[in-house]
C-alpha cells in the first residue's frame, strides 16, 4: 500500500494553535528505517533489526521497520505499534528538525497527518515562544541529532575496519545485482580483527562495540528474511575448537545475510522529498 | 548448588534414558546459572547477563528470574532449547568445573529423575554399546563449557581485579511483596569509555569486546523479569481473577 507522503512546514508557519500525537502509524507503512539516537541503540537491538545506512558514503545507523525483513511487522494492520520501543524519531512526531536541532526555527510540523481524538496542546506560550510541551520535544529533538551523529562516528570506526557486509534481499530477480546500501556486521570478520585492532576501535569510547554487537544481536530478529550463507565449519569441528558464541555451537548463525534493499530508503530522504521547505 | 548426587557413567547407567533438559526440576526451577563468555549474547535476548560475588572470584551468571523458586521467567523459558544455558542443555550429564574440582576422565551423570517428560526420551548408550546422539551432544555441550571456562575466568578476574564490578541493587516491591536478588555484580558503567576497559579489550580482543557488548545489551532484560514477576504476583493474580486485592 502507498501512502501519502508526510509534509512538514516550519513550526512558525503553522496556520493551526494547537497539535496532537498521531492517531496511528499507517502513513509509516512505507518507511524502511527509522534514524536512531545512542541513547536508544541497545534497547532498539532488542526489538528491531539495527543497520547502517550508507548513503553518499555517510553511514547512518537506522532500525529497519521494512515489514520484509522481520518476522513480525512492527506497524499492525490497524496502524498501532506493535514492538516493545518506540523510536524516539516516531515519538517526536509530528516534530521534527530541519537542520540545526538547537534552532527553534528549525523545528518542522506535520501537516498531514491524522491526529489522534483528543484535545490539543498549545503550540505556543502567550509569550510566543514554544509552549512547554514543545519545548520538551524540541530538547528530544537535539538529542536525537546528537546520538545520530555519535551514532554516525561510531558507524564509520566499523567502516573503516571493514566488517560491514551488505544486506540483500534474497528471492528478487535483481537480488544480485543491486547495489546495497544497508549493512550490518559481518560476525565472523568481527570476531577476526586483532586485539590491537578492537582496542583502536574502542580507543575513543565503548559506542563502535555497542553498535557491533547490536548488529549482529539483532540479526536475529530478520531470520525468515535472510538467507544462509553456506560454508561454515562443520559443527563437529567447530566444537572441537571451541566456539567463539553460543551461536557457533548451537544454532548455524545468519552470516553474510542477503537482503535486497532495491527499494529502500532513508527515512530522512523521505521525510525531506515530501516535505513543503 | 546444581548437582546433588552424580558420578561417573558405568555399565550400570546402559539402560537409563535421558530426557529433554525441561523434563527435569532443576532445569526448570534453578533462578541463577552459572555461563561462560561464548554463550553471552544469545542468552542476552533472554536474561540479564552479570556477575555473581563469590570466592575465589565473581561468576558470570544468567539471571533468569527474580523469584528464588526458579518460577516467572520470561515467556518462553525454559520450554525454548534457545533460552538454556549451557550447563542446563547439558544435563543431567554433570559440568565437571560446576561439580568438583577433581579431574574426571569418564563423563559424569546426575542421578536425577524427568518429573515432566514430553517424550519417551532416549537411551544413553545404544544397544552396540555405543553413545547415543543426545549424549554425544550433551557431552560436547559439557566439552564447550569447560573449553571456554577459563577464559571466562580471567575475563571475570581482570575486571573484578581492576575494580570494574559493582553491585547490582536488584529490591523490587511488587504488590505486597519484596522480591530482592542480593550478590549480583554489573561491570561499572561509569568505566566503559576509561583506560581499564580499553585495556581489557586490548588484552581479550573482540572476545572481551563482545562479551562486555552482550553484557551491556543484556541489562535491559531485567525490565522483562519484573514484569513476569508481576504478573505472578498474589496481588495482581488476584486482581486477574477479579478478587480483591
Amino acid at each position: 500500500m502507498t501512502t501519502t507522503p508526510i509534509s512538514f512546514i516550519p513550526i512558525r508557519d503553522a496556520t493551526q494553535s494547537v497539535w496532537r500525537r498521531p492517531a496511528s502509524f499507517s502513513f509509516a507503512s512505507d518507511i524502511t528505517q527509522i534514524p536512531l539516537a545512542d541513547s536508544e541503540l541497545l534497547l532498539t537491538s532488542h526489538h528491531l533489526p539495527i543497520a547502517i545506512d550508507c548513503l553518499n558514503d555517510h553511514p547512518r545507523v537506522v532500525a529497519v521497520i521494512d515489514p520484509r525483513f522481520q518476522r513480525s511487522p512492527a506497524i499492525g494492520a490497524d496502524g498501532q505499534w506493535q514492538k516493545g520501543y518506540l523510536p524516539l524519531a516516531l515519538r517526536c512526531l509530528p516534530f521534527r528538525t530541519s537542520g540545526d536541532a538547537k534552532n527553534s526555527d528549525a523545528i518542522e510540523i506535520a501537516v498531514n497527518l491524522p491526529e489522534k481524538d483528543e484535545p490539543g496542546i498549545p503550540l505556543f506560550s502567550s509569550d510566543k515562544s514554544l509552549s512547554p510541551e514543545v519545548r520538551q520535544i524540541a530538547g528530544l529533538l537535539r538529542r536525537l541529532e546528537d546520538g545520530k551523529q555519535q551514532l554516525q562516528k561510531a558507524a564509520e570506526q566499523l567502516l573503516i575496519a571493514g566488517v560491514l557486509t551488505p544486506l540483500h534481499l534474497s528471492r528478487t530477480p535483481d537480488a544480485a545485482n543491486s547495489r546495497a546500501r544497508s549493512f550490518t556486521v559481518n560476525k565472523n570478520e568481527f570476531s577476526a580483527l586483532s586485539n590491537a585492532r578492537i582496542a583502536l576501535i574502542a580507543k575513543d569510547g565503548f559506542l563502535p562495540i555497542d553498535l557491533a554487537t547490536a548488529c549482529i544481536f539483532s540479526q536475529r530478529l530478520m531470520a525468515t528474511l535472510v538467507s544462509v550463507a553456506t560454508g561454515e565449519t562443520p559443527l563437529n569441528t567447530r566444537i572441537a575448537a571451541v566456539p567463539n558464541t553460543m551461536d557457533d555451537f548451537v544454532t548455524p548463525l545468519r552470516l553474510e545475510v542477503q537482503i535486497d534493499d532495491s527499494e529502500l530508503f532513508s527515512f530522512e530522504q523521505y521525510e525531506k522529498a515530501s516535505g513543503t521547505k | 548448588v546444581l548437582y546433588k548426587n552424580f558420578g561417573p557413567i558405568t555399565s550400570k547407567h546402559g539402560d537409563m534414558r535421558i530426557f529433554a533438559p525441561a523434563a527435569y526440576p532443576l532445569v526448570r526451577e534453578i533462578q541463577i546459572v552459572p555461563i561462560v563468555y561464548i554463550e553471552a549474547l544469545a542468552l542476552a535476548s533472554w536474561f540479564p547477563i552479570c556477575w555473581r560475588a563469590g570466592e575465589p572470584r565473581p561468576t558470570l551468571v544468567a539471571l533468569r528470574t527474580l523469584r528464588k523458586d526458579g518460577s516467572q521467567q520470561p515467556a518462553g523459558s525454559p520450554e525454548a532449547a534457545a533460552s538454556l544455558p549451557l550447563v542446563l542443555r547439558a544435563y543431567p550429564f554433570v559440568t565437571p568445573a560446576l561439580g568438583t574440582n577433581e579431574t574426571q576422565d569418564v563423563p559424569m551423570i546426575e542421578d536425577a529423575t524427568a518429573d515432566k517428560p514430553t517424550d519417551i526420551g532416549a537411551p544413553i548408550l545404544m544397544s552396540n554399546g555405543r553413545t547415543g546422539r543426545g549424549t554425544e551432544m550433551r557431552l560436547r555441550t559439557v566439552a564447550a563449557y569447560q573449553g571456554a571456562l577459563p577464559l571466562t575466568e580471567d575475563m571475570t578476574n581482570m575486571l573484578s581485579k581492576n575494580n570494574l564490578l559493582e553491585s547490582w541493587p536488584l529490591d523490587f516491591k511488587i504488590g505486597d511483596e519484596s522480591l530482592a536478588v542480593e550478590d549480583m555484580l554489573i561491570v561499572r558503567q561509569s568505566a566503559f569509555g576509561t583506560a581499564p576497559i580499553l585495556d581489557f579489550i586490548k588484552t581479550f580482543g573482540t572476545a572481551g569486546a563482545n562479551l562486555l557488548g552482550a553484557h551491556r545489551l543484556s541489562l535491559f532484560r531485567a525490565g522483562s523479569l519484573v514484569q513476569a514477576a508481576r504478573k505472578s504476583s498474589p496481588v495482581n493474580a488476584a486482581r486477574d481473577q477479579g478478587g480483591h486485592a
